[in-house]
């Protein structure tokens, strides 16, 4: 017997700015508690996706479900600690809030920054509490806008272990937005590609990736293969 | 580096004031006549008289009260008023005319007309309200439309509630801009609030002193009530600088 896969829709949705369509009746499945990676080449809407999504971008006839967004920048407020800039997000009294604020910030090995200030951490540390902050957010929904650009390769890759530690233990449906083919492979169950045209977004690649997280890795002649699929494509568009 | 901070810190002003102090004495001693250009030791001398008589401390704390009172009422109403202009387009272009009007408005046509339609125990919290109000609406409504548009977008994101957003984000982020604007603006208010003290004649006040001082021609008593309102002008600035700093340091802005 063939099991229902179970999605969230985004039915329909037509978002434009100006002159400009960036959607127009667009639709798409996000399989639950799946990672879906989003990439395609600049202005073909996948930030824009991100942002109807969280109700950033409010449209006529979309209803946002409740969503964390971790963003390309850390956008942590400067006038707080990492431990309140996760508090500030979460509901309840002060010292629950301040005490699962605490926990994952533990768990995610910041233990040490728990008491600075956003200008007093490191870029990579400062990422690392925005996707802790992300993580922790009780949402139906969890976006990711690129949110290892511009940091270096190791500590990427750190960042990118670090992310799938503990978005296995939740297993939040979760859209991934980047640029890296590699990247994409590492985290994805599903890669799709967009591409902007005259009407529009549109899907141009939709594919799962079978391949358990625990063996992707350079090298390995399946992710190889994969990588350059998705690179022939993303080149021609 | 040490020494040089000292230069500028400490020395630069100092010689400054000796400067300024050195002219004013070569040029009262070349006119000589002290009911035109009294001496900087002629007018110290009629400052400490003024410390000495009991109507100058009221008068003093009558202006100061009239002051801050027409300063808390115009900053209350600005920030009412910045707010819903950042809360709603509509607002803020309908509000936009009269903000400049009001600003561009001649001091002395906004003094006249107040003393026209006001009793002069009114007019001076009146003519410093209208005023300063124009620029402290400015000061906050630039401060809040300043505030990081990522970091409300993030705010959005996570629904983080209006109140923990106004606490933790937005006052801490206009607080430098917005005391920057208040010292300059409660300085300013000092000298408006006198002027209109003097124009409308107030009862105990400083301007009212400094007018029967210039009508009787005693030119060292006039220079000791300007000194007293330079004096006042400038630790009402100090204090706020003096805020600002304290609370730099309390939201550890970097």
């Amino acid at each position: 017997m063939q099991t229902e896969r179970k999605t969230f829709d985004i039915s329909n949705i037509s978002v434009r700015f100006g002159d400009k369509t960036v959607f127009r009746d667009f639709s798409l499945a996000l399989p639950k508690n799946e990672i879906t990676c989003v990439l395609g080449p600049s202005g073909s809407g996948k930030t824009t996706l991100l942002k109807v999504l969280s109700g950033i971008l409010p449209i006529e006839g979309f209803c946002s479900p409740k969503c964390s967004f971790v963003f390309q920048d850390h956008r942590l407020i400067p006038y707080l600690t990492a431990l309140d800039n996760l508090a500030i997000i979460l509901d309840g009294d002060n010292v629950s809030r301040k005490e699962r604020a605490r926990l994952m910030l533990s768990d995610m090995e910041l233990k040490e920054a728990e008491n600075l200030y956003p200008h007093e951490l490191s870029g990579g540390m400062a990422q690392r509490v925005a996707i802790a902050r992300g993580l922790l957010y009780e949402a139906d929904i969890l976006l990711l806008d690129e949110p290892f650009k511009g940091l270096d390769l190791g500590l990427q890759e750190r960042l990118i272990k670090y992310f799938g530690k503990y978005w296995e233990a939740k297993r939040r449906t979760t859209v991934f937005v980047t640029h890296s083919i590699l990247e994409a492979i590492l985290v994805a169950d599903r890669i799709i590609i967009l591409d902007k045209g005259e009407e529009g977004a549109k899907v141009v690649y939709d594919k799962a990736v079978t391949l358990p997280r625990s063996a992707r890795a350079l090298g390995d002649p399946e992710v190889d293969a994969l990588r350059k699929e998705i690179h022939d494509i993303l080149v021609a568009l | 580096m040490e020494k040089k901070r000292l230069i500028y810190n400490i020395l630069a002003p100092i010689a400054g004031c000796v400067v300024f102090i050195a002219v004013w004495f070569a040029v009262a001693a070349a006119i000589g006549k002290s009911i035109i250009l009294p001496s900087p030791a002629d007018t110290l001398i009629s400052f400490f008289d003024l410390l000495g008589q009991g109507g100058f401390y009221l008068a003093v704390l009558k202006t100061l009260g009239r002051t801050l009172l027409s300063f808390i009422i115009a900053f209350i109403l600005a920030c009412l008023l910045a707010f819903c202009s950042v809360k709603s387009e509509f607002f803020k272009k309908a509000f936009a005319p009269l903000a400049v009007i009001v600003r561009v408005l001649p001091t002395i046509s906004v003094i006249l007309l107040v003393l026209i339609w006001f009793k002069s125990a009114v007019a001076p919290y009146v003519i410093t309200f209208i005023v300063i109000f124009p620029m402290l609406y400015t000061t906050v409504l630039d401060a809040a439309e300043n505030v990081d548009p990522n970091l409300i977008e993030m705010c959005e994101a996570y629904k983080v509630s209006k109140g923990r957003q106004l606490l933790y984000l937005y006052i801490p982020d206009m607080i430098p801009s917005v005391l920057t604007g208040i010292s300059i603006t409660l300085s300013f208010s000092v000298k408006l609030t006198i002027a209109a003290e003097v124009l409308a004649s107030t009862q105990r006040s400083m301007g009212r002193y400094m007018s029967q001082a210039s009508a009787y021609i005693e030119t060292s008593t006039l220079l000791a009530w300007t000194l007293a309102a330079i004096i006042l002008g400038f630790l009402l600035e100090g204090l706020v600088l003096l805020l600002k700093k304290l609370l730099a340091r309390h939201y550890h802005a970097n």
